[in-house]
C-alpha cells in the first residue's frame, strides 16, 4: 500500500527529496527522530505553501535550536519581552484606574 | 540599646545569601539572552563569555526586515484572545451548573474532572497529537484552540467564586 494513503490525507506527506523518501511535514516528533531534516513550520513558505500560521514562540524556538541562528533568537526574544511588558503595563495601569 | 546577637546576625547573613543566590539563578539566563542578542553566531559559543561584545545591532535590523514579526505576533494576540473568551465562557457555564444545580452524581461528575488535572501533560500529549492529525488540523489555529478551550482549573476556581 502507498505510504502517503496509509498515513491519511496527502496534505500530511511532503514528497521531499532525502534518503528516507517521504518526510511528514507537520510533526516535531519526526525531528527528534531524525534531526537532519527540519520541519521548519515557520521559516518556509515555500513548502508549507501558506501565508505563516505559526506562533512568536515557536518561531523564536525554531531560530534558536532548529536553524541554530542563536542572536538573532535572542533578539527576537528581546522584543517579545518588550511586548509583553508593554502590554502588561497597560494591564497595570487599567487596574489601578478600576479601583481607585 | 538592644544588641543583636552573634547568632541572629550569622542567620540573617545566610538569609541574604540564599536570596542572593536564587536572584543571580533567575536573572543570569536573562541578562545572558540580552548579551547574545547583540553578538553575531559565532561570538555566542566564545568559552569564557564576554558579557560585552562588540555590538552589533544586525540581530535587531534583521527582525525588522527579514522576519514576519507583526504577523506572528498578530498570531498569537489571535490565539490569546479567543482562548481566553472560550475559556471563560465555558468555565462559566460549567462551574455554574456544578455549583448551583442539584443533579445526581454531581460531586462525583466534578472530582472526576477534577482528577484530570492531576494527569501530567506529557501523559496526553502524543495521544492528543495523532487524534489532532487523523481530524487534519495539524498547523491549524484551530487545533490550538479547541485543545485549550476547556479548563478543569477555571471551572473549579468559578465554582469556589459562586458558592
Amino acid at each position: 500500500m502507498d505510504r502517503s494513503k496509509r498515513l491519511g490525507k496527502t496534505a500530511l506527506c511532503d514528497h521531499t527529496e532525502s534518503e528516507t523518501g517521504y518526510v511528514l511535514r507537520d510533526d516535531y516528533v519526526h525531528h527528534q527522530f531524525f534531526p537532519g531534516i527540519h520541519p521548519n513550520l515557520c521559516n518556509d513558505k515555500r513548502r508549507t505553501g501558506k501565508s505563516s500560521q505559526c506562533v512568536l514562540v515557536l518561531k523564536i524556538y525554531e531560530d534558536a535550536f532548529v536553524n541554530y541562528k542563536f542572536g538573532y533568537a535572542s533578539a527576537e526574544a528581546m522584543i517579545l519581552f518588550l511586548l509583553i511588558l508593554i502590554v502588561t503595563l497597560i494591564q497595570f495601569y487599567h487596574n489601578k484606574k478600576m479601583e481607585a | 540599646m538592644k544588641k543583636t546577637s552573634g547568632k541572629k546576625i550569622i542567620f540573617v547573613v545566610i538569609k541574604y545569601a540564599v536570596v542572593l543566590l536564587i536572584t543571580i539563578s533567575m536573572v543570569v539566563p536573562f541578562i545572558w539572552m540580552l548579551s547574545a542578542s547583540f553578538k553575531t553566531n559565532l561570538e555566542v559559543f566564545e568559552f569564557p563569555i564576554r558579557w560585552i561584545a562588540e555590538t552589533t545591532l544586525e540581530n535587531y535590523t534583521n527582525v525588522w526586515d527579514v522576519a514576519n514579526y507583526p504577523r506572528m505576533f498578530l498570531n498569537t494576540v489571535k490565539l490569546t484572545v479567543i482562548i481566553t473568551v472560550l475559556q471563560i465562557l465555558t468555565s462559566t457555564l460549567a462551574a455554574y451548573a456544578f455549583s448551583k444545580i442539584y443533579f445526581p452524581e454531581r460531586n462525583v461528575l466534578f472530582l472526576t474532572y477534577l482528577a484530570t488535572l492531576m494527569v501530567p501533560y506529557q501523559v496526553v500529549m502524543i495521544p492528543q497529537f495523532s487524534i489532532i492529525r487523523q481530524m487534519g488540523l495539524t498547523n491549524t489555529h484551530l487545533a490550538l484552540i479547541m485543545i485549550q478551550a476547556f479548563t478543569p482549573m477555571g471551572v473549579f476556581l468559578i465554582k469556589q467564586f459562586f458558592e
